[in-house]
């Protein structure tokens, strides 16, 4: 067991240091994520009560839009650059490379998620800062990351390899995304519990059962 | 070797035809009129049963995805076990939601272990065939082809039938929204497929994604209509509202159509599966011949 975590964080640290040390991800993400905000703002023609009611659809759709960015790169770089080998001649368990890709990719996808909330409050003009809303983001972009990078890793090994991510991934997803802005909007509303729990809920069940399945499945998507 | 049809498959391919004209002749001639909804109803016999199909087929990928996987191979006791375990959970489930108390929960689990008992039974016939994974590959990729086929026609019917019945040709109701994302779903599948060269990555990949996508659709399709129910229909008719009278004759016809749309299917995955054959076997040859 004690080998086995080691492994995850192995792989997710290596992934991390490799990203402090060029930061092109996060900053593709980033600003991917603001021209996002930015096309919505001239896309939909809001008034301030229309805003606040698509608010938590458009920060989703970013998030979305900026998570493809993130998961296209955990495995393309590594086939890339012929390392998945490297991975691959670990002597541990082919899901600890699962763990360890979800675990840096959702650090990516958290901390632009981090940075691009309070840019929204500002050019929204609504306090996202709200401990619940936290919650929510966390569980769908577990979620996400989770299929997501099961996902990836079928996707970096296909020819069209940056268009297939997001086909494979959005029809899967949309539990996801669905669960996530009902009960976001839920929360920005202050809405009772009891109407945002049962989002929470399906949210909860989906990435119990899609985590599942990605650990049973993830060595056969893996091996050569 | 020769490639001429089966006898077994001349059979369906007659049978098809024959089942296909008294099919259309009980829809027309025998079951009368419906009440509420008039002449248009009548697209119900054919548009329910390729609806149930496309699921069958989708259902079928998942099995061989799964015998794909474990190449062909499995414990057949666990199997067995699991199969008779499904069967009395779902036979147990079923009886007890004749309890009024109990229908919600009980119709749910029999829901579930109904289809465990059909996954697992399913397995244990794949595993006792002794095939290999590109013959289960081979039987998965035409049952999806074959299963959007039958969910394309499952849609067209649908929109011919809302119009007259709903004035509109689609609306965003949690089944409709549902179907339309399995549609995508595998079309998904046959864009994975087609941008892999190893047939080896193909047959693999492709079952996972069959897996995973199937998993997806009560998910999808449960979030979708609780959104639904808090925020009533705003676009129509609300089509849940929509009941239909059903008549002895029409239930005969019903069911007859069921049965006439397995040996459509049946027809169809055979040829595709023989196609899929010939194929490989072009492959091979054509491999055979660059390096002789």
């Amino acid at each position: 067991m004690k080998t086995y975590l080691q492994a995850v964080f192995a792989i997710a640290r290596k992934d991390l240091s490799a990203e402090v040390r060029s930061r092109e991800l996060i900053s593709a993400m980033l600003v991917f994520s603001l021209l996002v905000v930015l096309i919505f703002n001239f896309a939909l023609e809001l008034d301030k009560s229309a805003r606040e009611n698509v608010a938590a659809g458009v920060l989703w759709v970013t998030f979305t839009f900026a998570g493809t960015l993130g998961l296209n790169r955990t495995f393309a770089a590594e086939k890339d650059r012929g390392s998945l080998d490297g991975l691959l001649l670990a002597p541990v368990d082919r899901t600890a490379i699962y763990f360890g890709k979800l675990i840096s990719t959702l650090s990516f996808m958290l901390l632009v998620e981090a940075i691009v909330l309070p840019i929204f409050t500002v050019l929204y003009g609504i306090s996202l800062f709200n401990i619940t809303l936290f919650g929510v983001i966390l569980l769908g972009t577990f979620g996400y990351a989770g299929v997501g990078t099961l996902l990836a890793c079928m996707a970096a090994q296909t020819r069209t390899r940056d268009v297939m991510l997001p086909i494979l991934l959005f029809p899967v997803t949309v539990p996801v995304m669905l669960s996530a802005v009902r009960a976001s909007t839920g929360i920005l509303f202050n809405a009772e519990w009891s109407e945002i729990s049962m989002w929470v809920n399906i949210l909860v069940v989906y990435d119990i059962i899609f985590i599942a399945v990605a650990v049973m499945v993830f060595e056969y998507l893996i091996e050569e | 070797m020769s490639n001429s049809t089966p006898k077994a498959l001349q059979f369906f391919n007659i049978a098809s035809i024959v089942l296909f004209i008294i099919s259309l002749s009980m829809i027309f001639f025998y079951a009368p009129r419906e009440a509420v909804m008039g002449e248009a109803q009548r697209i119900f016999y054919y548009h329910v049963p390729s609806a149930w199909v496309s699921f069958l087929s989708l259902f079928i990928a998942v099995i061989t995805g799964t015998l794909v996987l474990s190449h062909g191979q499995g414990n057949m006791k666990n199997l067995i076990i699991l199969t008779v375990v499904s069967a009395v959970v779902a036979g147990a489930a079923s009886i007890a939601s004749r309890v009024a108390s109990l229908q919600e929960i009980a119709s749910g689990v029999s829901l579930v272990s109904g289809t465990a008992l059909a996954y697992f039974g399913g397995l244990a016939i794949g595993v006792k065939l002794n095939r290999d994974s590109k013959f289960w590959d081979n039987v998965g990729l035409s049952s999806v082809e074959v299963g959007i086929v039958f969910a394309i026609m499952t849609l067209f019917s649908g929109m011919l039938w809302a119009r007259p019945s709903w004035n509109t040709w689609w609306t965003w109701d949690p089944r409709l929204t549902t179907y339309a994302i399995l549609l995508l779903i595998y079309f998904a599948y046959l864009m994975l497929r087609q941008g892999i060269e190893d047939p080896d990555k193909r047959a693999r990949f492709g079952s996972v994604y069959g897996i995973i996508g199937f998993i997806s659709v009560p998910i999808t399709y449960f979030s979708i209509f609780l959104w639904r129910t808090i925020h009533p229909a705003v676009f129509g008719a609300s089509t849940s509202d929509t009941k239909m009278s059903l008549e002895p004759a029409m239930l005969q016809t019903f069911i007859f159509c069921n049965l006439c749309f397995i040996v459509f299917y049946i027809t169809f995955l055979w040829h595709r599966i023989r196609l899929e054959n010939n194929a490989m076997r072009v492959e091979e040859m054509r491999a055979q011949a660059s390096n002789a």
